[in-house]
């Protein structure tokens, strides 16, 4: 090697840099235009050929090192620098934290099902907590002595013996809907409709004396169970994903005709199980006459489903008192 | 209800894989609810004989036993009651596995253990710790013949069986037994349906020569069979009988009754046998009492029957309380030798109605008040009569009496085979809808270019109309073989109202200001109620399960304090709450009933600590005017900021409108509610009628574009000194007014008293900005415009310019 370019090797590689000036001062001795290594390359011409190449290899390496040292050492200045800031401008501090709102999984699950009929076409629909005994059972089929009538199953909030005062109840499903809508409107319709509802039960992690429901109902010329199916199989694959395994099976319901009910598999291939997920049917001939549509003109499908079941599924949730208790370590879990 | 597998093989053939039938089971409408297999494994359980019984030292309860294996006695204690020396009993020992699973579903190992300090090497079984029965009353007692040391299966296998147990709609009376169950696996299958033959004797009649009936109202009975046996020994059932009914979760009694509930769970009639003997008279009388009748049944409990209820009676008193439960005073006992037996079709609402009264449902009622088939109660009594002398070969049938009042019309239905595609909304072929509709026993022939005649049996009360028909077809057809429409549904485009995006625009405005959304109950105790209004004022439930959900909520700030009150309870520190939800009042008028007033309110409240101690600055509490500046970020994102008028209410509260109607207020909670919610800190909460904000949103209308100004606003502050009474939002609002168009904003930056003012004054500093978007304002355009505001607010209030 070249004497000249080992002695500046060495000269770089004992070089310390501290501060800036000391930085600035190695630039200038090595890498600036007037640096030794660029003086260095003047000699060129003085080599003998054959050993021009490995001339120019050593004096490129000499200036990569030169270069590296100094990037090296502005690089490890900037760090000191950053320690060095008033204790108060450390951008590593933690601001105060401003607040986050959170929206309950109730909402958030009832907005995911909105989102999903409002892509199927359905408009939503809203009703009384407080609903009398016609909307709530007579017009939707319940025959006098219906369980569901019964006290103990259903909150009264007016009993009266004059026929003519109708007995009021805290709506036992969100079906009564269903007949407030077709009392005002002509068919087609095309609605869900979201609610509070309630059933005089004891507490327990699996329920609740109140609940949430979404009624659906579609109402038209030639509606078929057929139709109703494929509006079931999009919602769930819309809900759960396209992969989801449902099946229908034959049900009972006062107001609807014939009626079923789906089922979502729930859990891995061999541990898992049928899960039920929601109640439809065909609206019964009865309940278009209570409400004034002619069922030969017109058929339709009705469904209803429970809100906390499906937070419940889709969370994870193992309580359903949980949703009431308003927790906000719980809470704060559905940003 | 349980089905047994083996029991189910009798009537229709089934495959040899139990949850094959259980899924087609579903699928058909009999939902699977559980399957379990009887009898499975009992390899690891032994026979045992206990060789010597003593009482555990330190437990009551507790016996230790010495139990031979076969090979070595082993020390097992044991908490029956009816462990005896000598016995030969079901043995798990240490490592064996129990048949059953615990509740979580785990297998349950045997392991040596130690009972209040005595070791116990296994465990002696009872029937339901072996997955026999349901019955846990004492350990299993096996014939005193068993050799010890063999497996319990060598002994029992003759108890294999599989029990599915299914769902029963209300609709499917029919599916309460076996035969009807297997009726409608026939039909899916199309595999034969066979039910056992019975033949009616010749010599029934409508009264008997010794003994008679009698129906007080046929509406509510209308028809009874009774069937007099002489020559009755009762003794235990055999064991297929005992089995079976086991195996479906019933315990065997003697061989009369388990005939009785043999052939129920057969048939679906409920039979009831009395003994004849402690009958007074010769005859049998059904009727209702005018007196509530106190009556003892079969359980050994009296209980007071109420009028309206349907009794069958001697000559002197009550004997059972018709289609719900026999009474002690007439039971089969073992010194019975003469039974009348039972077969009636009870009215469903009259046995629905007293069950209900008693609380208590029984197999029979259950059927009852269901509906069971009109035409089956002489097949069912001679079915059971058949049984008792298979096992009774002395016994002797003296009278068959089938009194039938009212015997029921059959139903004929025509179906449009039009209608079924309609419904269904798929081609199904006419030959086939008959074909199915048979196999159900529905018959059903062609009638006419594309009508089907069907004649109802008489075990489907359900099936009234034509669509009940075509339920028949399509839980047959299955639902999942139903193809999808090739057209779709049509598509529409309504939108989602205006009502339901006002209210998700509220919720999304107030989680973007960081409140947390909770979900409340809108039922509260009355007590809780109490304080928050007059409970005359509010709507209350008849008949709450609890005390707890009395009242329907008058306001959702009760739902707020408790959900505060339960996180301060948890060391939560600020909370920041808000809720859209439905509150109840009296109103004459009413929202949809007369008398009841429902509307929708939304809440937002603030309590406890705004902020902990933070290096940024310290620890502080929310104020009044936190809350407030949420309220107003509210209204501007609503776009009503224009619209809202405030008033005080007092020195914490305030009051907002909107024109002249009241939408709501915004107030400190009061020191006696914080005491009852043990709340320390000071909470505010804003209470508002989300309806009529909707309503003003929708008069306020979409917001249209208007130029960004092109020249630049003024700025001009004014200081004022004025009354300490004098609210500083009032002179605001005077400011606003008289600022004519051209005042575009007007904020308060500086608020003052002590030195330099008067002592009952205050000093309020507001800054106004003026824009013209026509042109560069200068300060000539404004002063005459402020001079007018000081002098009219001098005039007004005395305040005066602070120099």
């Amino acid at each position: 090697m070249n004497p000249e370019i080992a002695q500046i090797e060495q000269q770089i590689k004992n070089y310390t840099i501290s501060n800036s000036d000391e930085l600035e001062s190695f630039r200038l001795q090595f890498l600036s235009k007037k640096g030794s290594i660029q003086e260095l390359f003047k000699l060129m011409g003085t080599i003998p050929n054959q050993e021009k190449a490995a001339f120019g290899k050593s004096l490129n390496e000499l200036k990569k090192l030169a270069q590296d040292t100094f990037d090296q050492a502005k690089e490890a200045q900037h760090s000191t620098q950053t320690t060095q800031v008033s204790a108060i401008d450390d951008i590593s501090l933690s601001p105060e934290p401003l607040p986050v709102g959170s929206i309950h999984p109730l909402t958030k699950t009832l907005q995911e099902m909105k989102n999903i009929f409002y892509r199927l076409g359905f408009n939503i629909a809203d009703g009384p907590e407080v609903e009398d005994d016609f909307h709530n059972f007579t017009a939707l089929n319940f025959p006098p002595n219906h369980p569901a009538r019964d006290t103990q199953d259903t909150f009264f909030v007016r009993k009266d013996d004059d026929p003519g005062i109708p007995d009021l109840v805290l709506r036992t499903h969100t079906s009564p809907v269903q007949i407030r809508l077709m009392e005002k409107q002509a068919p087609p319709i095309r609605s869900i409709m979201p609610g509070r509802v309630y059933r005089n039960e004891a507490v327990s992690p699996k329920s609740y004396f109140l609940f949430h429901q979404v009624e659906a109902l579609y109402v038209d010329r030639h509606v078929s169970v057929a139709d109703l199916k494929e509006s079931l199989i999009t919602f769930v694959k819309l809900m759960y994903g396209s992969d989801v395994i449902y099946r229908l099976r034959p049900s009972y319901f006062p107001f609807t005709e014939p009626s079923l009910e789906m089922d979502i598999w729930w859990g891995s291939k061999t541990t898992g199980k049928w899960l039920e997920i929601l109640g439809s049917g065909m609206v019964d001939p009865n309940v278009f006459i209570a409400a004034g549509v002619d069922p030969e003109i017109y058929s339709g499908f009705a469904w209803g489903m429970g809100v906390e079941r499906i937070a419940i599924l889709k969370y994870g949730i193992d309580d359903i008192r949980t949703f009431y208790e308003n927790d906000i370590r719980f809470l704060h879990q559905f940003i | 209800m349980k089905l047994s597998y083996n029991w189910l093989k009798e009537y229709v053939s089934l495959p040899e894989n139990v949850q094959e039938t259980a899924d087609t089971l579903t699928l058909i409408g009999l939902e699977e609810e559980e399957t379990q297999h009887l009898g499975a494994s009992l390899d690891q359980i032994i026979v045992g004989e206990i060789r010597a019984v003593t009482p555990h030292p330190d437990a009551d309860r507790l016996s230790i036993c010495m139990v031979f294996d076969g090979d070595k006695e082993l020390q097992i204690v044991c908490g029956a009651n009816n462990v005896a020396t000598g016995q030969k009993v079901p043995v798990a020992p240490v490592n064996s596995t129990l048949p059953i699973k615990d509740e979580q579903g785990r297998s349950i190992k045997i392991k040596k253990t130690k009972l209040r300090g005595v070791v116990s090497e296994g465990m002696i079984c009872a029937e339901d710790e072996l997955g026999i029965s349901d019955d846990h009353a004492g350990i299993m007692v096996l014939p005193s013949d068993t050799t010890p040391g063999i497996p319990l299966s060598e002994l029992i296998s003759s108890y294999q069986d599989s029990v599915i147990e299914i769902a029963i709609t209300p609709n499917r009376p029919d599916a309460t037994s076996h035969i009807g169950v297997a009726r409608d696996l026939s039909a899916k299958w199309g595999t034969p349906l066979t039910v056992p033959t019975v033949t009616i004797p010749d010599q029934v009649a409508n009264q008997g020569t010794n003994f008679t009936i009698s129906i007080e109202d046929p509406q509510k009975c209308s028809r009874y069979v009774g069937v007099v046996m002489e020559n009755i020994q009762v003794s235990p059932s055999p064991a297929w009988l005992k089995n079976r009914l086991e195996a479906i979760g019933l315990r065997s009694i003697n061989n009369i009754v388990d005939v009785t509930n043999y052939v129920m769970y057969e048939w679906g009639q409920p039979l009831h046998a009395f003994d004849a003997n402690n009958l007074k008279g010769s005859s049998i009388h059904v009727k209702s009492f005018a007196e509530p009748y106190d009556f003892t049944t079969l359980d050994g409990v009296t209980r007071k029957v109420p009028v309206g209820s349907l009794f069958i009676c001697d000559d002197e008193q009550a004997v059972a309380i018709a289609g719900i439960m026999g009474g002690e005073n007439s039971e089969v006992s073992e010194s019975t030798t003469t039974i009348v037996l039972e077969s009636a079709y009870f009215d469903p609402s009259t046995i629905r109605k007293c069950s209900k009264q008693l609380s208590l449902q029984t197999d029979a009622s259950y059927r009852f008040e269901r509906g069971i088939d009109s035409n089956i109660q002489l097949t069912a009594a001679i079915r059971a009569a058949d049984l008792i002398k298979e096992m009774i070969p002395e016994a002797l049938i003296t009278e068959t009496i089938d009194l039938h009042p009212i015997p029921k019309k059959s139903l004929e239905l025509s179906l449009r085979v039009s209608r079924v595609h309609q419904i269904l909304g798929v081609e199904i072929d006419e030959e086939w809808i008959i074909n199915q509709l048979n196999r159900l026993e529905i018959t059903s022939k062609r009638s006419g270019s594309g009508m089907i005649e069907c004649h109802i049996p008489s075990f489907r009360p359900d099936i009234e109309r034509e669509i009940d028909l075509i339920e028949e077809i399509g839980r047959l057809y299955d639902y999942n073989n139903i193809p999808s429409p090739t057209n779709g549904i049509n598509l529409s485009s309504s939108p989602f109202s205006d009502w339901e995006l006002d209210k998700q625009k509220i919720i999304e405005t107030l989680v973007g200001l960081g409140f947390n959304e909770i979900y409340s109950n809108s039922l509260i105790s009355e007590a809780e109620a109490s304080q928050f209004g007059d409970l005359d004022q509010m709507i209350a439930t008849l008949n709450p399960l609890t005390k707890d959900m009395t009242t329907l909520r008058p306001s959702l700030l009760p739902g707020f304090l408790k959900a505060s009150s339960y996180n301060k309870n948890r060391n939560a520190k600020g909370l920041r709450f808000f809720e859209l939800g439905n509150v109840f009042f009296n109103d004459e008028q009413g929202t949809f009933h007369k008398g009841i007033g429902e509307q929708t309110h939304v809440l937002i409240g603030l309590a406890g600590q705004k902020q902990e101690d933070h290096w940024q600055s310290p620890s502080s509490k929310y104020t009044f005017m936190d809350l407030k500046s949420s309220v107003q970020s509210l209204w501007v994102s609503l776009g009503l900021d224009h619209k809202i008028k405030e008033k005080l209410d007092g020195y914490n509260s305030l009051q907002y409108y909107i024109g002249k109607h009241y939408i709501g207020n915004l107030s400190q909670v009061n020191k006696s509610l914080q005491t009852i919610y043990e709340l320390d800190e000071a909470v505010y909460f804003a209470e508002f009628n989300v309806q009529l904000i909707h309503e003003v949103r929708r008069e306020v209308g979409v917001p249209t574009f208007s130029k960004i100004p092109k020249y630049p606003g003024i700025e001009y502050d004014i200081a004022l000194v004025m009354d300490k009474e004098i609210a500083a939002g009032t002179i605001e609002a005077e400011i606003s007014q008289m600022g004519t168009k051209l005042l575009n904003k007007i904020r308060i930056f500086d608020v003052y008293e002590g030195e330099n003012i008067p002592k009952n004054k205050k000093s309020i500093a507001y800054r106004m900005y003026f824009l013209d978007p026509n042109k560069t304002l200068n300060l000539s355009d404004i002063e005459p415009i402020i001079d007018k505001v000081v002098r009219s607010l001098n005039k007004k209030y005395t305040i005066e310019l602070r120099s």
